[in-house]
């Protein structure tokens, strides 16, 4: 290359023009190179940008309008994306970029690219991303997570130490204090993109703005609006509404279960839940409605159908409410005196509950036919698939749901020293961490990785807190006998995991000579459920619709015999307590329309 | 980078014992001075640490504390280390110093402070209208000041935007949510 | 008839429809017994293919076995190896007809390899058996699919 003397000093030369007014202009118009963090006309990652509509809310000019790209996208757009994206009035905008401090997925931008002047004014209404796709190339005013004027992280949940935990069936988690809970509730955005995929679709960010304001006993009521276990859903649930929320893309989601629980804990017993809730009670209109089963499902149908003037009658089988919320999930995470409280309230709006009334024992289904305008069955899963291996049966194997029920019953139930549990899901969990509390060492056996355990990963994190062993990709193969029919240890193989072509989750192939031996004193099958139907007269059973063991009903939990609804972990795939409020929220309207339509 | 940051700190903190002064996050120097000595301390500052150049003055509404802060923000282009002088002054009431004797170009920022947030400076008295035309209002940077508000007074909406769909309705039409007449005061508006 | 009686491809086939018969009659009764409607609705859907089975095998349509399971991966998940043996008689729940079936089809399974085995100096009784047998593997690896997708959903 050749040397240049000219082009080392060209720069300098510039130098002395600085400062002077230039007399020409070039031509052709050449536009001048801006300053690194410029703020010119904004760029949209489409793809990214989830449709929020909070740099639309911010925009103190309200030159951002949230819009359909093409007709028809937000009706299709996926949960999780309301399927708007950002337009801009550049006639009004005034490149703040409170826009782009504010975008929680971080989709949006400035760039160095400005219109100087146009003649045409609709150059001035523009939508990023789609009227500059190239814009990513020429990105100026960028966000940033680590300063910003969102708050990224989630304030911390104080818990037992897991030492201390194990002592006791003490609730672990502890709650929030007030000045907690309005802190994260004020990280909340408000873009209701999380109601969406809650099966109820509960009203989040109204009752997150309540407690952001220090207005509790109306985030109580706009939790009740459609949720009558909401404490219940604030402690246990599934949270799929954590999963969406916008803030988890760069930081941690909106501690939407936690700020319900700080909210209906508020309300200390029935009689304060009543006068808060104060809901409003039709005078009776004479029609009957049979409710077999006291599970959620059940409990959310019987409860807006008492507040509509239905006089309701629950059938449960056993000697307290609940279901599995009662007798599955153990008392750490769900204490008593918080479910009683929330049946109690329930019952001081007009829910009547015969308890130890099985249908099928103590009244038959057809009785409850013929006395009721409508019938809802919500008696879920409760019978447990065995393990299904020789030497199931020997003493001391035993059902990780028939444990817990006796535990929750108060039962004695001898375990011994050395327990291993066998499955995957949250019930696995919940028998292993009540197994830790009775004194046993604990041994989780399951056949696939932990990233493959259906489990919620705090509990997988709580359970190894509290010193549970999980030992994954290992397949059971037999339980080992001592001799005189007791449990003396169990043997397991080792597993590969295979992915599987078609898409479906990695299968385990064991590897044939790897084999082991734990000894144990008991063994603690936590495989699954599925229900137990045989109370239903072999007519009805042959006209309702079964599908892989779940009852087909229509949108409203409507079964093909049009005075029987179902709902709840018999017909739902989700199988959680709030998919279970979801079924019973919807068969309230099913069954009012059935018997108002007849 | 750091080690001259840190000499020139510590060198600050004795020359100026009246003044704390911290290192900032992304480099640069942060010095906080009373009313009463900030001329002096800048003045020093421009004579015997090369602060030859203001770049800037700006203003913080810190609404809740009931007080504005000026930031002087300085270049030394030697060190090339960037320096910020920090000042708190009641918000009611309270007015600055000008510092236009020192550098003419303060002219400009104390101006554009005085119309924007309506803080005068002492020594500044009466300065012309820099930005805003015959305003009558609340200075508009002031944090009280209902941007919103009056931005739906002063321009009517542009053709075209018609179309503008909102995200809560949107998402409750779409999973049938009915929102109650009790959570209606919070939506997001 | 007894296998050592198999001469000819035609009797070897004749043996195949007995087997799968067999097969659907103890679907039949299982659909019967089960008070289970999930478990009532699997053994009619294994009924149907086993009907499917005899009729390929009366209309000597092997062809469309081979084709059907040269594709698809057979998976070693050995579920079937460990479950407990089933009697018709008990079979109540879901489970332990998934349990009989996983069971049942493993067996023909090794019932065939065996025949193909013997038969071995024979290439059309041979290649007949083998694709029976490779059938009924992939019948095996199909239950075992559902066993690990219902069954061991947690697990
Ligand atoms: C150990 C365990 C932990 C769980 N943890 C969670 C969790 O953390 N979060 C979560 O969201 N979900 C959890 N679940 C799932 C959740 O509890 C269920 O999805 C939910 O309770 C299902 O409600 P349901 O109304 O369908 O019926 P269920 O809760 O199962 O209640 C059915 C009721 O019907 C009664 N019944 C049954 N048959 C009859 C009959 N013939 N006559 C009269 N009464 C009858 C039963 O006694 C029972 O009370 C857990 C489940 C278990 C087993
Ligand atoms: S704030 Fe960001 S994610 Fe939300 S709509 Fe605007 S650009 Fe999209
Ligand atoms: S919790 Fe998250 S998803 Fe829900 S409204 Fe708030 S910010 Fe949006």
């Amino acid at each position: 290359m050749e040397f240049s003397l000219k082009g080392m000093l060209n720069p300098l030369l510039a130098l002395q023009q600085a400062g002077k007014r230039p007399h020409t202009i070039q031509f052709p118009f050449e536009e001048k190179k801006v300053a690194e963090r410029y703020r010119g006309l904004h760029f949209n990652d489409l793809e990214a940008c989830i449709g929020c509509g909070t740099c639309s809310t911010i925009c103190q000019n309200e030159a951002i309008d949230m819009v359909e790209i093409n007709p028809g996208d937000s009706e299709n757009a996926k949960p999780g994306d309301s399927g708007l994206r950002p337009r801009v009035d550049n006639g009004r905008c005034c490149w703040c970029a409170l826009c782009v401090e504010v975008c929680p997925s971080g989709s949006l931008s400035l760039t160095t690219h400005y219109n100087y002047v146009s003649e045409d004014a609709n150059s001035f209404l523009w939508t990023p991303g789609v009227s500059n796709p190239d814009g990513h190339k020429e990105l100026s005013f960028v966000s940033d997570t680590s300063h910003s004027l969102l708050d990224y992280a989630r304030v911390p949940m104080r818990e037992l130490e897991g030492k201390e935990r194990i002592k006791s069936f003490a609730e672990v988690v502890l709650g929030y204090a007030d000045e907690e809970a309005k802190k994260e509730a004020a990280r909340c955005i408000g873009c209701s993109i999380c109601t969406e995929v809650c099966p109820v679709h509960m009203h989040i960010p109204e009752y997150i703005s309540a407690i952001e304001h220090g207005n509790n006993e109306d985030a109580i009521r706009i939790i009740y609006d459609n949720n009558p276990i909401g404490e219940t859903c604030g402690k246990v649930c599934t949270r799929r509404c954590e999963e969406v929320c916008p803030l988890g893309a760069r930081g941690e989601a909106i501690a939407i279960r936690w700020l319900k629980r700080y909210a209906t804990e508020k309300a200390e017993n029935a009689e304060i839940i009543r006068e808060i809730v104060n809901p409003d009670i039709k005078p009776p209109n004479g029609k009957k409605v049979g409710i077999i089963g006291a599970g959620p499902s059940g409990l959310t149908v019987a409860y807006y159908l008492a507040l509509r003037g239905f006089d309701v009658t629950i059938y449960e089988a056993k000697a307290k409410a609940g279901g599995m919320i009662m007798y599955g999930i153990p008392k750490y995470r769900l204490p008593l005196d918080s479910l009683d409280k929330q049946v109690e309230y329930m019952q001081s709006v007009g829910v009547k509950i015969h308890f130890n009334t099985k249908v099928g024992e103590q009244i038959s289904f057809t009785e409850i036919e013929k006395n009721h305008d409508a019938v809802f069955i919500g008696i879920g899963y409760e019978v447990p698939y065995t393990i299904g291996i020789d030497g199931e049966n020997l003493e001391n194997s035993i059902q990780a749901v028939n444990f817990l029920r006796d535990i929750n019953a108060d039962k004695h139930v001898d375990i011994g020293n050395r327990v291993a549990v066998i499955g995957g899901g949250n019930v696995a969990i919940d028998a292993a961490r009540v197994s830790r509390r009775l004194g046993a060492e604990v041994t989780i056996l399951y056949r696939r990785r932990e990233e493959d355990m259906p489990a919620d990963w705090e509990e997988i994190e709580g359970a190894k807190h509290e010193g549970v062993i999980i030992k994954t990709q290992a397949i059971p193969l037999n339980v080992v006998d001592d001799g005189s029919g007791r449990v003396k240890g169990i043997r397991y193989g080792n597993a590969r995991m295979v992915t599987d072509e078609k898409g479906g989750r990695p299968r385990p192939e064991l590897i044939e000579g790897d084999e082991h031996i734990l000894e144990l004193y008991t063994i603690i099958g936590a495989i699954g459920q599925e229900a137990d139907y045989s109370f239903i007269p072999e007519d009805i059973k042959e006209k309702i619709g079964f599908k892989s063991g779940r009852i087909v009903t229509n949108e409203w939990q409507q079964t093909s015999v049009p005075h029987i609804f179902a709902g709840g972990d018999i017909v739902n795939r989700t199988a959680d307590a709030i998919s279970a409020v979801a079924d019973g929220y919807k068969a309230v309207k099913g069954i009012e329309q059935f018997i108002f339509a007849k | 980078m750091s080690d001259r940051i840190q000499d020139l700190q510590k060198s600050l903190s004795e020359g100026l014992p009246q003044c704390s002064v911290e290192i900032r996050r992304h480099g640069g120097v942060e010095l906080i001075s009373s009313k009463e000595n900030l001329v002096g301390v800048l003045a020093y500052l421009r004579e015997h640490f090369g602060y030859r150049h203001l770049s800037h003055i700006s203003c913080v509404d810190w609404l809740e504390q009931n007080q504005f802060e000026l930031v002087y923000i300085l270049w030394n282009y030697e060190s090339r280390i960037q320096l910020f002088v920090k000042v708190r002054l009641a918000r009611v009431n309270g007015s600055g110093i000008s510092v236009r004797h020192l550098w003419p170009q303060a002219d400009t920022y104390e101006r554009e402070i005085a119309e924007m947030y309506g803080l005068p400076f002492d020594g500044n008295e009466n300065p012309r209208e820099l930005i805003l035309e015959d305003w009558d209002n609340k200075p508009p940077m002031r944090r009280d000041f209902d941007t919103r508000a009056y931005s739906k007074e002063a321009f009517y909406d542009r053709p075209g935007r018609e179309d503008a769909k909102d995200v809560r309705s949107v998402i409750s039409g779409r999973s049938g949510e009915e929102i109650p007449e009790i959570a209606i005061p919070y939506t997001r508006k | 008839m007894n296998t050592d009686n198999i001469q000819s491809l035609e009797q070897a086939i004749q043996f195949a429809i007995e087997r799968e018969t067999e097969a659907e009659q103890m679907y039949q009764k299982l659909i019967r017994l089960a008070e289970d409607p999930k478990a009532k609705e699997l053994f009619q859907e294994l009924r149907d293919m086993e009907a499917q089975h005899r009729q390929n095998l009366q209309t000597l349509d092997v062809t469309g076995f081979k084709e059907k399971h040269n594709q698809e991966r057979v998976y070693n998940m050995h579920i079937a190896d460990y479950l407990i043996d089933k009697k018709i008689d008990d079979v109540r729940t879901y489970q332990e007809g998934l349990m009989l079936a996983a069971r049942r089809e493993q067996m023909a399974y090794q019932y065939y390899s065996l025949l193909a085995e013997i038969y071995r100096d024979n290439p059309g009784l041979f290649e007949f058996f083998s694709v029976m047998a490779r059938e009924e593997r992939s019948h095996q690896n199909d239950m075992e699919k559902v066993y690990d997708e219902t069954v061991f959903l947690y697990n």
